[in-house]
């Protein structure tokens, strides 16, 4: 009895495993025909096909980045920028995403001054996102393994040119184990922290206070990419790339 | 009819400042008459002569002449004569040439002219017209003896289309020679002349059965510019003409003036051409051509060595106007250097219209090594017979080029700049291409770092470790306790040497036997006290025991047993059996184990 419910549970794990690889390998399939739309010329296709996968929960940066294409092509700006901007956020190296959100940032009207060269983000980035956050984490346990492997023969042996070494390995393996740990931490954080959003309509005011009666600050236009800071009722406190600060309705936004 | 009427009053303004001058030659008895055929066929022409003996005339009214054509102008001619034994005669005359309009018996009223202050009249002159023989009626207009046509093929046209306008004279009359010519100017037209052969000269040709001496004036193919109603102007002309004087003879001499040389002005009919304006929707690269034509284009070679020619022929073949036709856009790799084309226009104005060929030839010269795509060329032109436009196109066709033969470099070795390299040419920027895939779909924020999961595997080896810690702890404390162990293993050992002992006994080894009780008893105690072999003897081990609460007789018995033990190893006694002693060590070796737990 104890062993059928035990098969049974395991079937339905198994069953289960093969009915998600199942349904993204039919949103693969799907990729591909949008991208066939997206060669012909076709971007309206090509956007609802690709927005359908997004819709069933699937992302990916290169969904992201053909996406912001078609969008791109259609010249419906803000909706390009916002997906190149996704897909750099999931790959922050990659060239050709980093091209096109430059060539879709020239098209919008308001012109910012970026405060430093970012250089250094730009690098720590680079680094966080060297492995997917999930082999940052599994190496975190494998060196977890080795540390307490290298402390219990520590304890267990007697010579001391062998306790040398495992003391040597174990720390070694201590250091790797909280980098992966930190590293793999911080990528998923990036990840699923929402710090940036894009400005969606066509002019909007930026206000002094989270309310209709603050004084009016300036203006941004369509296809900014603000920092959010905080957000009271339904406004957000943003920052814009030059340091400009002030708060703007949720509705004007979308949310990288 | 007021057209003549206005020459009319020409002739006269000139004709009285002309008799002004002349002096005033003998006027007396003034003679008005007025001669002219009775009898004339339709369609022919006659002269009306009105004379005079004067040239004092004041005022001259011509009668009506509305029943006849004036086909010529009134001709006014002076002579004095000076004939034989007369005296000097002026003779004045002026000269109608008519034509009948319709048949019938036609009275001309008499002329009336004023002179010296007195009206003169001629007589009325009764003229009898009579139809035409069969085969001669024309319309008025042909009979004439001397007129100019224009001919026009269409009246009706679009924009750009072909009109062939020829002036052509039509002559009974010979003519002397010609002056003042005044051609049209083809406002509103793009002409082309035609070479006709023999242009100018005469022929002759029936109109009608009629021989008439022809000869085509100008011929000229038309391309209306714009659309709307365009005036082609008429022709005029002076001729001088030889007509021959309808007279009768009166004397030898004048048989000498049976032709007189006239001027005639001759005034062509004019056309009214209706240009229709091209219809809409041309298609993209309609650049005006209107005919109909056929179009090709070809490379010379289609693989090629950097830096070497290639030559591109175009040519439009057809009617239309190829004149104004221009070369289709071509679009050449901007790695081409093209020189501007050689045009061969072999073409030429014909009476069908201009029609030919206009065959461009382009030279290019690939600088780099490369597959090169020369796209597809599409000529567009509107037909106006089948009233549509029609676009023809061109293959797309490629072209191979090698490297450069004088191997100077890799492939890109420019004749004029060896070894320069060039800017990159940008033409515009545009977005990168979609990534082809795989799309490597992961469910979104679905991620094991930072799950509950992740941090139970992470933290399992350490709870492993701290599980098997403390149990690896004890072992390890259990295998340094020797002296625990030595205790715990005292009775085994003490149990095993008894058997030993029992052994030798069976054997009926006293000695062995002795020894070996012995052995277990000095060993158990031995190790039970955790005493070194060199402190055991018998006051330390009665010490100890005493001190561990062994009861006195238990330790006395014990030292009873291991005296008699030695004694028995070196003299052999009889008053105890081994059997005795055997029971007695077991005996203490299980009280000192309950004590000495």
């Amino acid at each position: 009895m104890k062993h059928c419910l035990l098969f049974f549970g395991l079937l339905m794990l198994v069953g289960q495993l093969l009915a998600e690889n199942d349904s993204r390998s039919h949103y693969e399939l799907s990729f591909d025909s949008a991208n066939v739309h997206y060669n012909e010329g076709n971007y309206t296709e090509a956007i609802e096909s690709y927005r359908a996968i997004v819709q069933a929960g699937y992302v990916s940066s290169t969904l992201y980045f053909n996406l912001g294409n078609a969008y791109f092509k259609t010249e419906e700006l803000p909706s390009a920028i916002l997906f190149y901007e996704k897909a750099q956020k999931m790959a922050p190296g990659d060239p050709d995403i980093a091209f096109n959100l430059q060539l879709a940032h020239s098209q919008t009207v308001d012109k910012i001054e970026t405060l430093g060269d970012g250089t250094f983000s730009k690098w720590w980035l680079g680094v966080i996102h060297l492995l997917p956050a999930d082999v940052w984490g599994g190496l975190a346990i494998a060196f977890m393994v080795f540390l307490v492997a290298g402390l219990f023969g520590f304890i267990n042996t007697q010579k001391v040119a062998q306790k040398r070494l495992l003391l040597f390995l174990s720390s070694s393996a201590l250091v790797l184990f909280g980098t992966f740990l930190w590293l793999g931490l911080q990528q998923h954080s990036y990840q699923t922290t929402i710090a940036e959003a894009i400005v969606f309509s066509p002019t909007v005011t930026i206000k002094s206070e989270p309310n209709a009666q603050g004084n009016q600050l300036f203006n941004l236009h369509e296809g900014t990419k603000v920092a959010l800071l905080e957000s009271v009722n339904g406004w957000y406190n943003i920052r814009l790339a030059d340091g400009k600060t002030g708060w703007i309705q949720e509705q004007d936004l979308r949310m990288i | 009819m007021s057209k003549h009427s206005k020459y009319l009053l020409g002739f006269l303004a000139i004709a009285t400042a002309w008799l002004w001058l002349l002096p005033d030659l003998q006027a007396q008895d003034v003679k008005l008459k007025a001669t002219a055929p009775g009898k004339v066929v339709m369609g022919s022409r006659f002269e009306l002569v009105f004379e005079f003996n004067t040239n004092q005339i004041q005022a001259f009214q011509p009668p009506n002449l509305n029943n006849f054509q004036v086909v010529a102008p009134p001709q006014q001619e002076t002579r004095i004569s000076s004939g034989t034994g007369q005296a000097t005669q002026l003779k004045l005359t002026y000269t109608y040439t008519l034509s009948p309009k319709k048949a019938g018996t036609f009275t001309i009223e008499p002329a009336k002219a004023k002179i010296g202050g007195k009206i003169y009249k001629s007589e009325s002159i009764t003229i009898k017209v009579t139809k035409a023989p069969a085969g001669q009626n024309a319309s008025g207009s042909q009979r004439k003896d001397l007129y100019i046509r224009l001919l026009v093929d269409k009246k009706k046209v679009y924009k750009g289309e072909a009109i062939v306008a020829t002036f052509k004279l039509y002559s009974k009359l010979s003519i002397a020679g010609s002056n003042n010519s005044k051609e049209p100017d083809y406002n509103g037209f793009w002409t082309e002349e035609i070479e006709v052969p023999n242009m100018g000269q005469l022929r002759t040709e029936y109109i009608n059965g009629v021989p008439f001496q022809t000869a085509v004036l100008d011929s000229r193919v038309l391309f209306p510019q714009r659309s709307g109603e365009l005036k082609i102007d008429p022709w005029s002309i002076d001729l001088r003409v030889r007509i021959r004087q309808n007279r009768r003879r009166r004397s030898m001499f004048d048989s000498m003036f049976d032709y007189k040389e006239e001027n005639m002005t001759i005034v062509s009919n004019g056309a009214t051409i209706q240009v229709k304006p091209l219809p809409g929707g041309a298609p993209d690269g309609f650049d005006g051509a209107v005919g109909s034509f056929r179009f090709s284009h070809e490379i010379d070679k289609d693989s090629v060595a950097a830096n070497e020619g290639i030559n591109l022929k175009i040519a439009i073949r057809g009617n239309g106007n190829l004149n104004l036709v221009n070369n289709p856009a071509l679009d050449f790799p901007p790695e081409f250097e093209v020189y501007d084309p050689k045009v061969k226009n072999r073409f030429k104005p014909t009476s069908e219209g201009v029609s030919g060929t206009k065959e461009s030839e382009y030279l290019l010269i690939p600088r780099h090594a490369g597959r090169y795509e020369l796209p597809a060329v599409a000529f567009s032109f509107f037909d106006p017979q089948k009233e549509q436009y029609v676009t023809l196109s061109s293959e797309a066709s490629s072209i191979v080029v090698g490297k450069g033969s004088d191997g100077n470099g890799p492939g890109n070795v420019s004749n004029y700049s060896p070894n320069v390299k060039e800017e990159l040419a940008v033409f515009g920027s545009d977005i990168r291409y979609i990534k082809p895939g795989p799309a490597e779909l992961k469910e979104a924020n679905d991620y094991f770092i930072g799950s509950a999961g992740f941090y139970t595997l992470l933290a399992t080896p350490g709870l492993l470790f701290l599980l098997v810690l403390p149990l690896r702890r004890r072992q390890q404390l259990r295998n340094s306790d020797v002296v625990g162990q030595r205790q715990r293993k005292a009775n085994r050992i003490a149990n095993q040497r008894l058997s030993e002992a029992r052994k030798a006994m069976d054997q009926g080894a006293k000695n062995a036997f002795y020894e070996a009780v012995f052995k277990a008893l000095y060993g158990f105690v031995g190790d039970k006290l955790n005493l070194p072999v060199s402190e055991l003897n018998k006051a330390n081990i009665r010490e100890n025991l005493l001190g561990k609460q062994v009861a006195e007789s238990t330790v006395n018995e014990l030292i009873a047993v291991l005296d008699r033990c030695e004694m028995a190893r070196f003299a052999p006694v009889s008053d105890t059996t081994e059997q005795a002693i055997y029971d007695q060590s077991a005996n203490i070796i299980r009280q000192l184990e309950g004590h000495l737990k």
